[in-house]
């Protein structure tokens, strides 16, 4: 993992896998990012995806949730993309009208 | 010997036949009647005597071969009643086989026919066979490749071989029973003669060289071998076995000449020789005669030896010339004058001597005429020659053999059975090529047989072999073998024959020695010579070590380490450039002798040389040089001497080369100690520096350069060079820089740090002679003042291909003058995207190129690498400016870029993702100046990087080194963004998902989207409009 963006995983209170992310996300480090993702991903069908400590985000990430979100669908799982509208993960699913495609979502707590 | 070969020698052959055993017979015709046969020729066809014998039995005992012939003669006789004389030969019953001459006559009857055959009979059988001898012997004479000259004892000429017609020039018709000195071939003197004489008559061989004359003249040298003839045990004649040793003399001569060369006198003493008539004309003279008399020889010839001669000296050479002529003497010496063609009188020393004709009268002089002025000058070398014309006699060898037709050796010369200490008892009746002479080697007796069988099949064959002497030492001999063939051309017998060329051989082998000897000293010479000028043309220890191995390899040596070791610096080096050799070697070449003898020794060296030298002071250097390569000599005295010679010589450019590094790496250490080491990176400018020492490696120069932060966030920079290389010059720099950064925050501006560095330079005696520029930048308001003492000046380049020296602000040099009354100062605006540029003058300055020319073609280079980052622009000015031609000086180049104003952001970026994190951190540091919040922001960030991003992967395809622009421009309430790449626009891989996501997250953050392409690249441009506070 670069120093751009790490990546966190912990479980709530009902065991549901929270995956964690804070840096910055570009073309640079995005391949990086995508394998630990898909691999969390793959093992447990609900995910939560928390972007809230997300600073900069930009299409190729945009992409890649695009993608994790169509995948884990497809699998019959549930992927909830935490990026809130006032968050930089938000405010670009807002500019780009993914943010009804994604499903935004809340932890738990 | 037939009938016609005149007599002499044959008649007294004839003479010791007579002798023989003889007899007479009667035969009638009528066959029954009894013949009368006299008992001694009873004896003759072996019957006992009084035996009663039959025609027909004396018939049956002659030979079958003869028996057709007796019988046609004995027919003939009868039928026209005249007499025969036939010769046949008869085997007796114990075999023996005698040839007999028969004599008869036919008694007729009173009818007047044939009734008797009455004659007599003679053994001839010793005649007859000394006639096969010298028929024989003329074949094989005559096939030999030598004049044989047979003379009786009074010296008229009885053979004269066709060899000796070639050479002498005469044909054996008109020599034959003439006195040999009729033809007056030979130079040698009365007394000459008479030792030869007295020689052969002794039984012993005479061998000599003699100038002689051929028919038309000319004349050449011969080498003569005299023995006599005997027949049982009494002399009859002389025969002469001669040939031409010009070639061998000639290589003598060669040799000779070329030790003149080196002695230079030798050639000077040449011996003049001169026939004269008895009344003093000369009537033959040779070249160095005209040379030392100065006249010409048609002018001699016309003169008389008394024209020439001091008068007071022609009186007791006359007197010596009578006593000649009256036979009181056969010759004499007399050292007297000459009076030469061009008046010079010269001292010679005359021998003359008298030839009489066959009648016993004076027929000529021979005078040898020896110019004394030059003898003693050259009396050593002649004393040599003399040594050596001894010893080519002692070792003469001249073989003459006869082989039968299956090789068998049935006769030989006694040269080279005396030669080779053997007897002919040794050597006679065997295989030839099993003889003592080539048994020595199979290589050479393989060789002699060979020639033999072509011999034997009618080929004549030579060549040059090495023989077997006594006590078994060698000797070259010109070898030959020729067919001898009888009338119906079959093969009879087989002739070798050989003369010694070793004195030939060994001139020529001599000359070659020397040849090489010069050769090699002529290499050498030159090899010094080059190595000298090779190595001073080179700098470096490193550089000259190795070059010097390389000269040295293969010319001299398959192998050569040098290594030179001072205080703190050591070089080895090696050729061949070969790493196993390297590692095998590197503990070595500072190991003693005789461990290094012996770790080499594994290497495959047979012959090495250590030479250890001198580098200066304490430093040591050590030349190892070997041979592996077996077709080489091993080194001999000669090498040691010249290696020695070289290695001092080497030695004192080593020496030098050391203490410049040491000096060099003293300078250097101090200089980086005194340079800045990271650049402070004042905020809105990009700052970067490259230090270049010089490329001669050598020296040292006083270049410095630094960048500071000033209060009031201006920042300062400066560039200067002291003059002068080494330690002074570098610890100069040092206390300018430190005065430079001192100065800066106290005092107004440029033009006054000048002046006050001026006055410390003077007070402080820092330097004689300095050149500096300063320049204080306002990042705010892009204000740049500056000033230089005398130093080239500063270089402004803009992004987009266009430049200016700021040419303002110029004054004088730092020195220990006194200062300018005042030093002025220039203003110029740095725009965001603009580079200063500063530099020394190793960046512009080269050999044979004006400075003006350096300046513009800084200028042209800067704005065809612009734009690029500060770091990239100052590595690739270096190297394109030092590409062409190597820089001897040190080069600084600093450049810094102005990457922000309030109101404009400037980015060149490399054409690399990982560029991307930085980019917007320096956004996020500057957005706030134009009023765009940490709220604000990701908008522009994402516009932004969405565009670069895409510049980086179609302009470049991530493959180039290429760079990519931004530039940022508050407008109003927002921002003008362009991006812009210098590559080639290209579609990316099908990715309609991305590709459409990252132009629609540019639009729908941007206004006024547009793209623009040509060749030169790419530009995007757009607007981002400034988002309210309040924004979710």
């Amino acid at each position: 993992m670069n120093e751009l963006a790490r990546i966190r995983l912990e479980r709530d209170h009902t065991g549901r896998l929270i995956v964690g992310v804070e840096g910055e996300i570009d073309a640079s480090n995005i391949d990086r990012l995508e394998t630990p993702l898909r691999s969390a991903l793959a093992d447990d069908c609900e995910v939560l995806l928390d972007l809230r400590g997300v600073q900069y985000l930009d299409s190729r990430g945009l992409r890649l949730l695009w993608e994790l979100t169509g995948s884990a669908r497809a699998s019959g799982g549930d992927l909830v993309i935490i990026a809130p509208a006032d968050s930089i993960a938000g405010e670009l699913l807002t500019l780009t009208g993914l943010d009804a495609t994604v499903v935004p979502g809340m932890p738990e707590d | 010997m037939e009938g016609e070969r005149p007599t002499g020698a044959y008649d007294r052959l004839t003479l010791a036949f007579q002798a023989a055993s003889a007899g007479t017979f009667d035969i009638p015709l009528d066959q029954d009647q009894a013949p009368a046969i006299s008992d001694g020729a009873l004896a003759l066809f072996g019957f006992e005597a009084g035996q009663p014998v039959m025609f027909q039995d004396c018939v049956d005992r002659v030979h079958p071969g003869d028996r057709a012939r007796i019988l046609a003669a004995i027919e003939a006789s009868v039928r026209t009643c005249t007499g025969h004389h036939v010769e046949y030969r008869v085997v007796r019953p114990d075999g023996t086989l005698v040839w007999l001459s028969s004599r008869a006559d036919v008694e007729l009857d009173g009818a007047g026919r044939a009734a008797r055959l009455v004659g007599a009979l003679l053994d001839v059988t010793e005649r007859k066979q000394v006639e096969d001898r010298l028929r024989l012997n003329a074949d094989l004479l005559d096939a030999v490749e030598q004049a044989v000259i047979a003379t009786d004892n009074d010296g008229r000429i009885l053979f004269w071989s066709r060899y000796a017609e070639r050479l002498y020039g005469w044909a054996a018709e008109e020599v034959l029973g003439r006195p040999l000195r009729d033809l007056r071939a030979s130079t040698l003197s009365e007394s000459e003669s008479a030792e030869l004489a007295a020689t052969v008559a002794a039984g012993g061989t005479w061998t000599g060289e003699v100038d002689v004359f051929r028919k038309d003249g000319t004349a050449f040298t011969a080498l003569i071998t005299d023995s006599p003839i005997l027949v049982e045990g009494r002399q009859v004649g002389v025969v002469g076995v001669s040939h031409d040793v010009t070639a061998e003399h000639r290589a003598e001569q060669k040799l000779r000449d070329s030790e003149a060369r080196f002695r230079g006198t030798f050639e000077n003493a040449a011996v003049g020789i001169a026939h004269v008539a008895a009344d003093g004309r000369w009537l033959r003279v040779n070249d160095t005669l005209c040379d030392t008399l100065r006249y010409t020889r048609e002018q001699l010839l016309t003169m008389s030896f008394q024209h020439v001669t001091h008068p007071a000296d022609l009186d007791s050479d006359l007197d010596q010339v009578t006593r000649l002529l009256a036979g009181e003497a056969d010759s004499y010496c007399l050292e007297k004058r000459y009076i030469r063609g061009d008046g010079q009188i010269i001292w010679v020393n005359l021998t003359v001597s008298l030839v009489r004709d066959s009648a016993g009268q004076p027929d000529y002089f021979i005078s040898v005429i020896e110019d004394v002025t030059e003898r003693l000058r050259v009396e050593a070398a002649l004393h040599d020659s003399q040594e050596f014309t001894r010893r080519v006699l002692d070792n003469l060898f001249v073989f003459v053999g006869v082989l039968d037709a299956d090789g068998i050796l049935i006769d030989a010369n006694r040269a080279p059975l005396v030669a080779a200490g053997i007897e002919s008892s040794d050597v006679i009746g065997q295989k030839f090529w099993d003889c003592y002479w080539w048994t020595w080697s199979d290589e050479v007796s393989q060789q002699v047989r060979s020639a033999v069988e072509q011999a034997q099949r009618g080929v004549a064959v030579r060549f040059d072999v090495l023989t077997r002497m006594a006590e078994d030492s060698r000797m070259w001999i010109d070898f030959q073998i020729a067919p001898l063939l009888d009338e119906a051309g079959q093969l009879t017998h087989l002739i070798p024959s050989a003369i010694d060329i070793s004195a030939r051989r060994q001139a020529e082998l001599a000359m070659a020695e020397r040849e090489e000897d010069e050769r090699r000293g002529r290499e050498r010479a030159e090899l010094v010579s080059l190595t000298m000028a090779e190595l001073e043309g080179i700098t470096g220890l490193e550089a000259r070590t190795s070059r010097l191995v390389d000269l040295l390899v293969p010319r001299l040596a398959d192998l050569a380490v040098v290594s030179a070791a001072g205080d703190r610096r050591r070089v080895v080096a090696i050729a061949p450039d070969d790493r196993e050799l390297a590692r095998a070697l590197g503990t070595m070449v500072f190991t003693e002798d005789a461990e290094l003898a012996a770790g080499i020794e594994r290497l495959g060296v047979f012959s090495h040389l250590s030479i250890p030298f001198d580098v200066g002071g304490a430093a040591r250097g050590w030349l190892l040089v070997a041979r592996t390569n077996a077709d080489r000599a091993p080194f001999d005295e000669t090498d040691v001497t010249f290696l020695t010679e070289l290695a001092d010589r080497v030695g004192l450019l080593l020496g030098n080369a050391l203490l410049h590094e040491q000096e060099h790496e003293t300078s250097l250490r101090l200089q980086r100690a005194l340079l800045p080491g990271d650049l402070p990176q004042p905020a809105g400018v990009a700052v970067a520096a490259r230090y270049e020492a010089g490329s001669a490696g050598l020296e040292v120069g006083g270049d410095w350069y630094d960048t500071f932060e000033l209060p009031g966030g201006l920042v300062g920079f400066m560039v200067g060079d002291v003059m002068g290389h080494g330690i002074d010059a570098a610890a100069a720099m040092g206390r300018l820089r430190n005065a430079m950064l001192a100065l800066a925050p106290r005092v107004s501006g440029p033009a006054e740090l000048l002046s006050e560095l001026h006055h410390f330079v003077r007070s402080a005696q820092v330097t004689d002679f300095a050149t500096t520029a300063y320049a204080i930048l306002d990042p705010k308001t892009g204000e740049l003042r500056y000033a230089s003492a005398g130093h080239p000046p500063l270089l402004v380049v803009h992004p987009h291909g266009s430049s200016e020296f700021l040419e303002g602000g110029r004054s004088i040099p730092l020195s220990g003058f006194e200062a300018p009354h005042q030093r002025t100062e220039g203003v110029a605006r740095l725009n965001p995207g603009d580079t200063l540029v500063l530099y020394s003058d190793g960046l512009i300055e080269r050999r044979r190129r004006r400075l003006s020319d350096g300046l513009a073609l800084l200028a042209a280079t800067a704005q065809r690498l612009s734009p690029r980052p500060a770091a990239a622009m100052c590595r690739d000015l270096v190297d394109e400016l030092t590409a062409a031609e190597i820089c001897d000086d040190d080069i600084v180049v600093m450049c810094a870029q102005v990457e922000a104003s309030p109101t404009a952001f400037y980015r060149v970026l490399p054409a690399r993702i990982e560029m991307l994190a930085g980019l917007r951190a320096a956004m996020r540091h500057w957005l706030p100046q134009v009023g765009f919040g940490p709220s604000q922001q990701f908008t522009v960030l994402l516009a932004v990087c969405e565009a670069v991003a895409n510049a980086m992967e179609h302009g470049y395809l991530h493959h180039s080194e290429g760079f990519v622009e931004v530039r940022l421009e508050r407008a109003g309430d927002g921002l003008d963004v362009t991006v812009a790449d210098r590559g080639r626009w290209r579609e990316p891989p099908a990715d309609p998902v991305h590709r459409g996501r990252g132009t629609a997250v540019m639009q729908a953050v941007s206004v006024g989207f547009t793209r623009r392409s040509d060749d030169t690249g790419t530009t995007v441009a757009f607007s981002v409009p400034r988002q309210a506070e309040e924004a979710t």
